[in-house]
């Protein structure tokens, strides 16, 4: 019954997990007191974790094209590359650095835990057309098709997060934890809004432009303000955001997970700008030669000013200053394990997504976890994610004795062959822990 | 233990660190032997072109007009023939004259004072027979002296009765020292006192011969010499008799086969010309249109509008002396039915040209004529062109400086396409050539003269477009072609004409009428990547 229900959840999730966002290895590996980022249900294997080297507690990048690989250029053809894309891309490129955490277990059930992190999160999305329009020209299969380039988007986004979180074991089956995050931004640029489609007459070749775009930019020198400074301290670019879990394990050794974070939005007051176009409207006929018996240069040279103008006026922004908000993207995990091997190994099938501007993208991963002893700690998981459909994770912690070193990736087979795989990450750090409780415990753990 | 395994975990580092390695990012060698083929389409030209924006080309100062019951577009040129003066028509030349008063011996005292009254009358002269009646003057001098034989002091009271100013007759006294020379502005000078009555000048003389002694001399004579000079008139009435005045040629181009290279046939199946001349002299002018011509300046040939003597007389219409003041307006319309115009815009006029010659009171009867400082005959020519005939391979050909200098060495052909809808009655063929600076044809755009860029549209039975056709014409230029595009410094567009059904039939060309234009061209690219670029 267990293993069918295992089972049953394995087929409802990979079917849907094509995309999604990087550290699902990171998921349920409670050696670490990292595994609260995740869910903050999950208590980590130790009572008390800290930070041991400020700023290299956990220090993680991650890289993902959901688009093509380099090896998709270069040994397949930039052709088929461009064929296979899909209608929305995404290069996504995040990086994570923990400066301080601390974390406790109190009166057995409780786990409270603090921490301050920077993160920066780069991400651009390109349509396929886009991409088939600078590859092919719109003279081929865009021939008298509207090229759609809507959702045309560059992201940027830097904060710092301040966060406080508490996990309590309400039964002996669940936990419930919850995490509070205060964030301070340092800067952004926010594609808030971006429709866009050229259309190519397949008779006259007359180019109609229509769309419209909103952007958003804080704490960026855009306008070129030289008196511009940067604040590497604190900003009046306040939000809050949420992390909410929960973890349930039978006795029979089957347990689910689920968790939701980054509920939450950040508003941003300093050095804004906003740029909107709300209709873009525009028909490029060629030259208009009307008077086409005396066209001489001033004509041709006035026609060419005249469309200028009309471009600029077409395209003309507003511009304004007003405080605006971004949503985080929010992150989702639904996770589904059984114990095996008389509770020794930890089978998990962990789903999870993102949703931003609307969007959402997932991922899944069928991965084992096991202790060796209260020394080390290892993970390894199969992903499909970033429109990716083989990922290899691993993971592992050492810990001697009270200091920690761990590094995991999503996809290992991807720093060495990076030109192969579409995701690249890796997550490392130091930690100091206190009170582990791997080997009995372990039996215990929750995916 | 713990020493064995940490050593593993360094190993797996070093292999991992190994393994990233593996290759090197080299995107320009990696890439090499991949082509780039992009196909950009651009739109390139565009005009949608109506009748006006086409006869514009040929003068804005050209007159379209609409027959506002059919839509029916003409072409209207103007041109002024003549604009007469008065004082081109009738001169008023200088007198100079002189007349002796004698008295018998008998009636001469031998001593005391004396007086005697005579009457002389002096002939006014005039050009080619004109018989003057009245002449109120404008500007001009009356001069006269006396000479005397008489013993003694003579003076001279002169009286010209016919000579008016403001109510009053002229009259004045002279004598040996002392003459008159008078302002003859206002004067009304009356010519018909005499007994033929006209051009005759009456002078009444009252003699005076003071401490006369005798005579020293036999038949002593009082001699008056008189002058009008400088005479310009206000009015003059009488009989002006024929005075023909030649009047400089006129020509009046049309530009609407400004363009055209060579000889075709062009027909207008109802042109007319209209003279129209509008005239306050008082008195009727003939003018002999038998000089009216075209002339090509192609083929160097002339030819008469009107070749029948007869047909060739334009009698202008005048105002009777009752109306002077007033203008009278008379038409002349030279048509097919009346002349040969069928043929002035066949083939390929440049000019009209007309030079004319007019006399007044053409037949020589007897008249009342009058003419005024103020009068004028003005004549001028209309020629109108309604839009309505046929073409038959009528040449164009024009040159265009041209110069293209982007760098077009990575693009593999390039085609241009020609869509144009056509709301003419007109079949185009045409052919754009690429020349270097001595106009020597390097490439041509189409493959041939022959091609037909633009299709007439469909033309019902009363000549007139009920549906413009589109034809999309497209000319792909290989690599080896392109470089043409960038040597050439003119492009000559030759072409030829023909209006509908190959130019059998009549056709109209209505204000409606369009044609639009659209030129656009697709260049396919190829770019070979990798270590090369």
């Amino acid at each position: 019954m267990k293993n069918f229900a295992f089972l049953l959840s394995l087929c409802l999730i990979l079917p849907f997990s094509s995309k999604a966002q990087v550290d699902h290895t990171l998921y349920g590996f409670r050696t670490l007191p990292q595994v609260t980022m995740t869910n903050p249900a999950h208590i980590p294997l130790s009572k008390i974790n800290f930070t041991m080297i400020p700023g290299l507690s956990s220090a993680s990048v991650a890289f993902n094209n959901s688009g093509f690989t380099y090896s998709n250029l270069v040994d397949e053809s930039i052709e088929s590359t461009v064929e296979n894309l899909r209608e929305r891309n995404f290069v996504d490129f995040k990086l994570d650095n923990e400066w301080l955490h601390f974390g406790m277990k109190i009166a057995k059930k409780n786990y409270l835990h603090l921490s301050i992190s920077e993160r920066a999160r780069a991400q651009i999305q390109y349509p396929k057309d886009l991409i088939t329009l600078l590859w092919e020209g719109n003279g081929r299969s865009l021939l008298g098709q509207t090229a759609d380039l809507s959702n045309m988007a560059v992201n940027l986004m830097h904060y710092r997060e301040y966060a406080v979180g508490f996990a309590r074991e309400v039964t002996d089956e669940l936990t419930l934890g919850a995490r509070a995050k205060y964030l301070n931004g340092f800067s952004t640029f926010y594609t808030r809004r971006s429709q866009f489609g050229l259309n190519t007459d397949s008779t006259s070749f007359d180019l109609t432009m229509t769309g419209n775009f909103e952007v958003n930019s804080a704490g960026l020198p855009l306008s070129g303000d030289s008196t511009f400074t940067y604040n590497p301290l604190f900003t009046n670019n306040s939000g809050v955001a949420f992390d909410l879990g929960l973890a349930y394990r039978s006795k029979t050794g089957f347990g689910f997970s689920l968790s939701a974070l980054n509920l939450g939005s950040i508003t941003w007051r300093d050095k804004t700008e906003s740029y909107t176009n709300e209709d873009i409207s525009f028909v490029y006929r060629g030259i208009p030669i009307n008077n086409i018996f005396v066209t001489d240069d001033s004509t041709a040279a006035s026609a060419v000013e005249e469309l200028r103008d009309t471009l600029l006026s077409e395209f003309n922004t507003e511009v304004d200053n007003q405080s605006f908000s971004t949503v985080m993207p929010a992150q989702l995990f639904l996770g589904f394990s059984q114990q095996l091997l008389n509770e020794r190994l930890l089978i998990s099938l962990v789903g999870n997504g993102v949703i931003q501007n609307g969007y959402f993208r997932g991922g899944a991963r069928l991965g084992a976890t096991v202790t060796v002893g209260k020394i080390l700690g290892l993970t390894a998981n199969y992903g499909v994610y970033g429109n990716s459909p083989f990922n290899l994770g691993f993971g592992f912690s050492v810990t001697p004795g009270p200091v920690q070193f761990y590094m995991l990736t999503d996809n290992v087979i991807g720093l060495p062959l990076w030109d192969k795989h579409k995701n690249v990450h890796v997550r490392f750090g130091f930690n100091i822990t206190i009170g582990k409780q791997y080997g009995k415990s372990f039996l215990k753990v929750r995916a | 233990m713990r020493i064995p395994k940490l050593k593993i975990l360094f190993l797996f580092l070093v292999l991992v660190a190994t393994l990233i390695a593996c290759r090197k990012f080299d995107i320009a060698n990696d890439l090499n032997g991949q082509e780039w083929n992009p196909a950009l389409a651009v739109p390139l030209l565009y005009a949608t072109v109506d009748i006006y924006d086409i006869l514009k080309q040929a003068d804005e100062d050209d007159i379209i007009v609409i027959n506002e019951n059919t839509g029916l577009l003409a072409l209207n040129y103007r041109g002024q023939i003549a604009s007469l003066k008065p004082s081109e028509i009738l001169v008023l030349p200088d007198q100079a004259d002189n007349y002796d008063i004698t008295v018998p011996i008998s009636v001469i005292p031998i001593s005391g004072s004396f007086s005697h009254n005579a009457s002389s009358v002096s002939t006014f002269n005039t050009l080619n027979n004109a018989e003057i009646e009245t002449i109120v003057f404008h500007s001009g001098r009356f001069k006269m002296n006396l000479n005397s034989s008489f013993a003694g002091g003579i003076q001279n009271v002169i009286e010209i009765s016919s000579l008016v100013k403001n109510g009053n007759s002229f009259i004045d006294t002279i004598s040996q020292t002392q003459s008159i020379d008078l302002d003859l502005s206002g004067y009304t000078l009356d010519l018909t006192r005499g007994s033929q009555g006209f051009n005759e000048l009456l002078f009444n003389n009252q003699l005076v011969v003071t401490a006369s002694a005798g005579t020293s001399v036999p038949n002593p004579a009082a001699t008056i010499s008189y002058s009008l000079e400088g005479l310009e008139f206000e009015e003059v009435t009488g009989d002006f008799k024929q005075q023909v005045v030649g009047i400089d040629s006129d020509s009046i181009q049309l530009k609407l086969f400004g363009n055209l290279a060579d000889v075709g046939a062009l027909t207008f199946t109802n042109p007319t010309i209209t003279l129209l001349a509008n005239n306050s002299l008082g008195f009727p002018i003939r003018i002999d249109l038998s000089d009216i011509y075209t002339y090509n300046i192609i083929s160097g040939d002339t030819f008469k509008l009107i070749t029948d003597a007869s047909a060739s007389q334009f009698d202008i219409a005048y105002p009777l002396i009752s109306a002077k003041g007033d203008s009278v307006t008379s038409t002349l319309i030279i048509n097919k039915d009346n002349s040969t115009i069928v043929r002035v815009v066949s083939p390929t006029p440049k000019y009209l040209v007309t030079a004319v010659s007019s006399s007044s009171n053409p037949t020589g009867a007897p008249a009342q004529n009058y003419i005024t400082r103020d009068g004028f005959l003005k004549l001028e020519t209309e020629l109108e062109l309604p839009l309505e005939g046929n073409i038959q391979n009528y040449a164009v050909r024009d040159t265009f400086p041209y110069e293209f200098t982007e760098n077009i060495e990575e693009i593999d052909s390039i085609l241009i396409r020609s869509n144009i809808t056509n709301g003419f009655p007109v079949d185009a063929w045409i052919q754009v050539y690429l020349t270097d600076a001595n106009y020597n044809i390097l490439d041509s755009l189409f493959p041939s003269i022959d091609e037909n860029i633009v299709s007439s549209g469909e033309v019902n039975s009363l000549g007139r477009v009920d549906k413009p056709i589109s034809k999309i014409t497209d000319v792909t230029y290989s690599q080896s072609r392109v470089a043409n595009l960038t040597q050439a410094k003119h492009t000559i567009l030759a072409g030829r004409l023909k209006s509908a059904n190959d130019g059998k039939e009549n056709v109209k060309i209505y204000d409606e009428y369009q044609i639009s234009l659209k030129i656009g061209m697709m260049a396919f690219g190829a770019v070979k990547l990798g270590e090369g670029e």
